[in-house]
């Protein structure tokens, strides 16, 4: 086991996050991110990227705690764990210093609060982001790990279809929707970011000059 | 009989007709005309994939492009013709003018173009559209009439197996000569539920009239509800232009992907004799036909009418006029999002559903734009994810806050109607060219005051209809989006003093050449237009044979 004293700060620098929950990313921080992903693209499926036994273990249980969820499916766990490890090259050492955090047990609360006494309550997030959408960061091109099983779906799952995958008969959606079941408004109030607009996104001008678009013959023609 | 293209050794064919574009409009061209005996070939610039593949790849798509509507990158481009992309940006086409931004279209180029990811709302133009200028005095008339043409909408909702209501207080606009081929696909809570609280107020919900239906309809299946018809139906029970390209191949046309038309030889009398493309491997083949179709879209067909420029026609094929390439239209629009009082459940049934056609017309329209609002039936799981771990929650509190924010999440995509301008226009690059060599277009663009003032009518209603269910975190976007409904570029006209068309898409300059779509239309309405260029494209089908019939070609 690790214990508290991993310098996590000197492994993944602040300005690493990548999902955030203060703020944006630095262009070049993207950058960064994107040719790390785009390198593992070209190396191959992100699944592929292999970790020890142990280490598979460790993040399975260590998921299972910061999530408060006893049935997480064992091979998109370690598909996930994958997937970080593309994103975040010392991923493993995260590992160890969230193992510190869960293995007290306790609910996600707890974990978080523990985390946030050292700062690092970020690596809880990032975790927690990535089971919830399927996907290990938030930022374009980012490593898909999982799309029906995505934690999203399960606040959901009585009253909306994981879309491409129906609910019964057609018409369906005539029956009134399941009871919300949960208080209407937040307990805490909150103050949310802007929601991303939906359907087509309206995007700057390109400001840049213009260049051809040379066909690129490198790329695989085999879907 | 059936008529076959004759394939020569070299590539090069001869057939009676060229149809170049296999999406909705040109695909429904090539059924007919080979369903009525003629050889038909169909050139298209993209590549073909089956459907399964485009699911499994947007399945697979990560989160942040799913959310953000990444709807091109499941659809491979052909390397040889790009289309514009957003993720990442390819600034194919080049946008400048006071909205430039405003015009980022999202279209396809492959085997059965863009209705692959469209959303299938299949609506109709109010007979006044067709009368804008002598009406309202602005914009234009068209040189058809609703009456003209309404055989054709209801030809176009028969190929589309349109559901809409037969109820005639939900009809926008009720005159029809036959019903909807079915009955309108039945509400869900959502729709029942505003319109239970906004109509009172003078708003006036309608259902969406759309390509699917509750039942099988056709070869098509019934649509099950699992709201992913932006940007692929799984099941192809949404209408796509595919399904008229497998028509149309059955009836004897021969579809050749990955060909690159760009260039026409033009003989004494101006008529068109041969169409050029390029292969995959960039060689050229010729074919010559008796009639040549270009359904390119609102934006390739101008922009290959200006890049087939020759010894007789210096500004581009069509082009006597200059109208070529001007007057570029699209319903810019805004989004509206918020959060009501009580759980709604958007997301339910199909991705459309309902609409606000309040304020589709009125005297109004002679000073400022008409809108339409849809109240998007998408699922908003993603973005209450994205809201709920940006606010950082763990445990119980985030399934909550999702499923919260899921229920309460209200989304209004709000289209207005520009004017066509003449100075919107569509040029070809000097600097910029596609790797065959072939210019890239640029767009100038500005919405125009009209559309401007339409905005603060949208402001107060959204405000209003925000109020009535009780909304928080209202938002209504400050820059205007694209909404793919591309016209204007070959408009429709008398004569070849101000047009390039006649009023079935036959250009003025050359009598076997038709430009059918979303570039000949001459006012845009605020609903969606494909509907409107699907008839628009019967109708120059009916015109081509026609032509075959009185041995004018
Ligand atoms: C996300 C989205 C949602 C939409 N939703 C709706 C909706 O709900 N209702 C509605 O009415 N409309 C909607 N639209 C618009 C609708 O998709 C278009 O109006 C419609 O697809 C236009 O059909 P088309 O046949 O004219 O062109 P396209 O479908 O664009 O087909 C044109 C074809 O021509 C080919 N081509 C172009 N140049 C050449 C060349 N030089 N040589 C050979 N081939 C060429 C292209 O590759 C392409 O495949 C939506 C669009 C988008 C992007
Ligand atoms: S709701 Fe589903 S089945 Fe129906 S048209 Fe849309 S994607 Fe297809």
């Amino acid at each position: 086991m690790c214990s508290d004293s991993v310098d996590v700060p000197n492994m993944l620098p602040d300005s690493s996050r990548i999902f955030s929950s203060t703020g944006g990313l630095s262009r070049r921080r993207l950058m960064q991110v994107l040719s790390t992903v785009m390198a593992a693209s070209i190396a191959g499926r992100t699944s592929t990227v292999a970790a020890a036994e142990p280490l598979k273990e460790k993040f399975y249980a260590i998921s299972k705690v910061v999530l408060g969820k006893e049935n997480l499916d064992p091979v998109t766990s370690n598909r996930m764990l994958g997937a970080l490890l593309v994103v975040f090259p010392k991923y493993e050492n995260v590992v160890h210093l969230l193992e510190g955090y869960t293995s007290p047990g306790g609910s996600p609360d707890d974990v978080l609060k523990r985390s946030e006494d050292n700062q690092h309550q970020e690596y809880v997030h990032d975790l927690v982001a990535a089971w919830y959408t399927g996907t290990a960061s938030g930022h374009m091109n980012a490593p898909m790990v999982s799309y029906f099983d995505a934690l999203m779906y399960r606040a959901t799952k009585d009253a909306l279809p994981v879309p491409t995958y129906c609910f019964a008969e057609p018409g369906w959606w005539t029956q009134d929707p399941p009871e919300l079941g949960i208080a209407l408004f937040a307990p805490k109030p909150i103050t949310p970011p802007a929601p991303p607009p939906v359907a087509v996104e309206t995007k700057p001008a390109p400001a840049a000059p213009l260049h051809p678009h040379l066909p690129d013959h490198t790329k695989s023609k085999g879907h | 009989m059936v008529h076959s293209p004759v394939f020569k050794q070299n590539g090069n064919v001869t057939a009676d007709v060229v149809v170049i574009g296999s999406g909705a409009v040109g695909a429904m061209i090539a059924h007919q005309l080979a369903s009525a005996g003629h050889s038909v070939v169909i050139l298209e610039a993209g590549r073909r994939f089956k459907r399964s593949e485009f699911v499994e790849r947007w399945r697979n798509m990560p989160f942040y492009n799913r959310v953000h509507n990444d709807f091109q990158g499941l659809y491979p481009q052909s390397d040889l013709a790009p289309a514009p992309l957003y993720f990442p940006p390819n600034n194919y086409v080049g946008l400048n003018g006071p909205n430039g931004s405003a015009y980022q279209q999202g279209y396809l180029r492959t085997v059965g173009g863009t209705t692959w990811h469209w959303a299938a709302s299949c609506w109709r133009h109010l007979p006044v559209d067709f009368r804008m200028h002598s009406t309202y005095g602005v914009g234009r008339d068209w040189p058809i009439s609703y009456e003209d043409i309404e055989p054709y909408y209801c030809r176009a909702e028969e190929e589309m197996g349109v559901s809409g209501p037969h109820d005639v207080a939900l009809q926008s606009p009720s005159e029809r000569s036959r019903p909807y081929p079915r009955d309108m696909i039945p509400f869900g809570y959502a729709d029942k539920r505003v319109a239970e609280i906004v109509n009172p107020h003078g708003f006036n919900l309608v259902p969406i009239p759309q390509g699917r239906s509750i039942a099988p309809y056709e070869e098509r299946p019934a649509c099950c509800g699992n709201n992913n018809c932006q940007p692929i139906c799984p099941i192809g029970a949404m209408y796509s232009g595919i399904q008229h390209v497998e028509k149309a191949e059955v009836a004897g046309a021969v579809t050749l992907d990955q060909a690159v038309v760009y260039k026409f030889d033009t003989d004494e009398r101006n008529r068109i004799t041969a169409a050029y493309w390029y292969d995959a491997e960039r060689k050229s083949h010729k074919i010559e036909a008796r009639a040549f179709v270009a359904a390119c879209n609102g934006i390739e067909t101008p922009r290959l009418m200006l890049l087939a420029a020759n010894e007789r026609n210096p500004n581009g094929l069509a082009n006597s006029s200059d109208q070529v390439g001007r007057n570029m239209m699209d319903h810019s629009g805004v989004h509206a999002t918020f959060l009501a009082n009580e759980p709604l459940w958007f997301g339910r049934g199909p991705a459309q559903s309902s609409c606000i056609v309040g304020a589709r017309s009125g005297d109004f329209r002679s000073k400022y734009s008409a809108n339409k609002m849809i109240l998007n039936n998408i699922s908003r799981v993603g973005p209450a994810t994205e809201q709920a771990l940006a606010l950082g929650l763990v445990g119980q509190e985030l399934d909550d806050e999702i499923r919260r924010r899921a229920a309460r999440g209200v989304d209004l995509s709000i289209s207005l109607e520009p004017l066509p301008d003449p100075n919107n226009r569509l040029t070809l690059s000097a600097t910029r060219k596609d790797p065959l060599g072939l210019a890239c277009p640029d767009i100038h663009y500005d919405v125009g005051d009209y559309v401007r003032e339409g905005v603060q009518a949208v402001k107060d209603q959204v405000a209003q209809i925000a109020a009535l269910l009780g909304g928080t975190e209202v938002k209504v976007t400050t820059d205007f989006n694209a909404n793919n409904h591309i016209m204007g570029g070959c408009i429709m006209g008398e004569n070849n003093k101000d047009s390039v068309v006649d009023g079935w898409c036959r250009t003025h300059d050359h009598f076997n050449l038709w430009l059918p779509g979303g570039a000949a239309m001459c006012s845009a309405s605020v609903v969606n237009t494909t509907l409107s260029m699907v008839a628009l494209g019967l109708r120059a089908a009916d015109s081509i044979q026609k032509a075959f019939q009185n041995g004018e070609i």
